[in-house]
């Protein structure tokens, strides 16, 4: 089935029947190449689309499902201490959003990211993700695979997704139990969960958050994938939980991290680009939001511990807290960061408006160290 | 492939890992420069 959309002036048609074919008008896809933007980089089609209105288009959003999920990895950013206390029934549930989705599909949603806690145990999935595709958005899912059936593997057949991305934990058992929290689902189930979805011609994807528990395992994962003709990624950074509690415990030691950095990013040279940040250049300042399992807007996960960022979505009034985040954004749309040198570090780095808004409300004292730790990245990666 | 009565082109879009772990940053979606880093 090809749904046409009209998105902020462009045609374009969805092939439903793909994980992510679209059909869009020749004359946008030849200046497309003439400003540099590669046609089929979701980014790219987005960043063409809002240039056109150069005005905030709820492009891409991530909706976080649910925040249950049946592993209980010590690590995980949103296994809280009121988590762990109790399982967790918040969850958005079709019948409240069903609305916000039709809204946002009139706006422009063209692609989305559904994530939980465990987006496959949330009782309507199916229901909310047929949903979104059959009103022609790509779609991707981030899974932990345990509550993969059959009646799901035809869904995603018969509906693709653009990929499933599969957080692979661990390689043997043993380490797959602790970092995971739980001993019901097996590494070896999860290997073949990925290798079913993969032979039915569902595209999947594997990642693995590397820490203390897991890291042993990182190349028997890494060389698991190379052999089955999955793509793989992964990272070290691990991050503080919802509620504030710091993680770094879980953080492996510097020797590991640097290797792992090393093998994620490659070695690279100093940037050409060397000019001051701004405040909300990046999706979040143009076409992305997030949206929690609790109803709150904000512009992406990562506001989730600035208050004045989040904004609750009042039944059948989405539209109040996207202008209401709208005028956030402008707020400080361009400002300049304020103790950004504008350094070589350019090209990697992840200081951003969060970084300044927590300075100026008074939440942190600055982010000198969070830069000297870029250079000392840069420097590690030249060598 | 062109379609020839719509001019409309086929793209199939990338599925080239996100860069999203469970939180974080993807560079092309964060940094105002979209390639990331000269690799």
């Amino acid at each position: 089935m090809v749904i046409s959309r009209d998105i902020n002036g462009i045609e374009i048609d969805i092939d439903t029947s793909c994980g992510g074919d679209i059909l869009l008008p020749l004359e946008d896809v030849e200046k497309m190449r003439v400003e540099g933007k590669n046609p089929s980089e979701i980014t790219d089609i987005m960043n063409y689309i809002y240039d056109k209105k150069t005005a905030y288009l709820p492009l891409m959003g991530i909706l976080e499902l649910c925040s249950n999920c049946n592993f209980k990895c010590p690590f995980c950013f949103i296994n809280t201490k009121e988590e762990r206390k109790r399982f967790s029934k918040k969850l958005l549930y079709f019948s409240e959003i069903k609305n916000d989705i039709d809204w946002l599909i009139d706006r422009g949603l063209l692609y989305c990211i559904i994530t939980g806690g465990e987006a496959l145990l949330h009782p309507e999935f199916v229901d909310i993700y047929k949903y979104l595709k059959n009103k022609g958005v790509i779609i991707t899912v981030f899974s932990n695979l345990s509550n993969l059936t059959n009646d799901l593997v035809e869904v995603f057949k018969e509906n693709p997704p653009l990929k499933i991305e599969a957080t692979i934990y661990g390689f043997e058992d043993e380490i797959y139990y602790k970092t995971t929290g739980q001993n019901s689902f097996s590494a070896q189930k999860f290997r073949e969960n990925v290798l079913t979805l993969k032979n039915n011609g569902i595209t999947v994807i594997c990642k693995t958050p590397i820490n203390t528990l897991n890291f042993q395992d990182f190349e028997k994962i890494r060389f698991w994938c190379n052999e089955s003709n999955v793509p793989y990624y992964f990272s070290e950074q691990i991050f503080e939980t919802y509620d504030g509690e710091n993680m770094e415990k879980y953080k492996t030691n510097q020797e590991i991290q640097k290797y792992i950095l090393h093998e994620r990013v490659g070695s690279i040279e100093m940037s050409d680009i060397q000019k001051i940040k701004k405040c909300f250049s990046c999706g979040a300042g143009k076409y992305g939001f997030f949206i929690s399992h609790n109803y709150m807007l904000r512009p992406c996960m990562s506001f989730f511990d600035i208050e004045e960022a989040n904004f609750l979505i009042k039944k059948d009034n989405i539209s109040e807290a996207f202008s209401q985040m709208e005028k956030f954004i402008n707020q400080y749309k361009d400002l300049k960061l304020s103790d950004c040198l504008g350094c070589e570090a350019y090209d990697i780095c992840k200081v951003c408006a969060i970084d300044e808004i927590k300075k100026i409300n008074g939440q942190s004292g600055g982010y000198t160290e969070k830069c000297k730790k870029n250079m000392d990245i840069l420097n590690f990666l030249r060598k | 492939m062109e379609n020839k009565n719509t001019k409309k082109i086929r793209i199939s879009v990338s599925t080239k890992p996100s860069g999203l772990m469970e939180c974080g940053g993807n560079s092309n979606y964060c940094n105002e420069n979209p390639k990331g880093g000269k690799r």
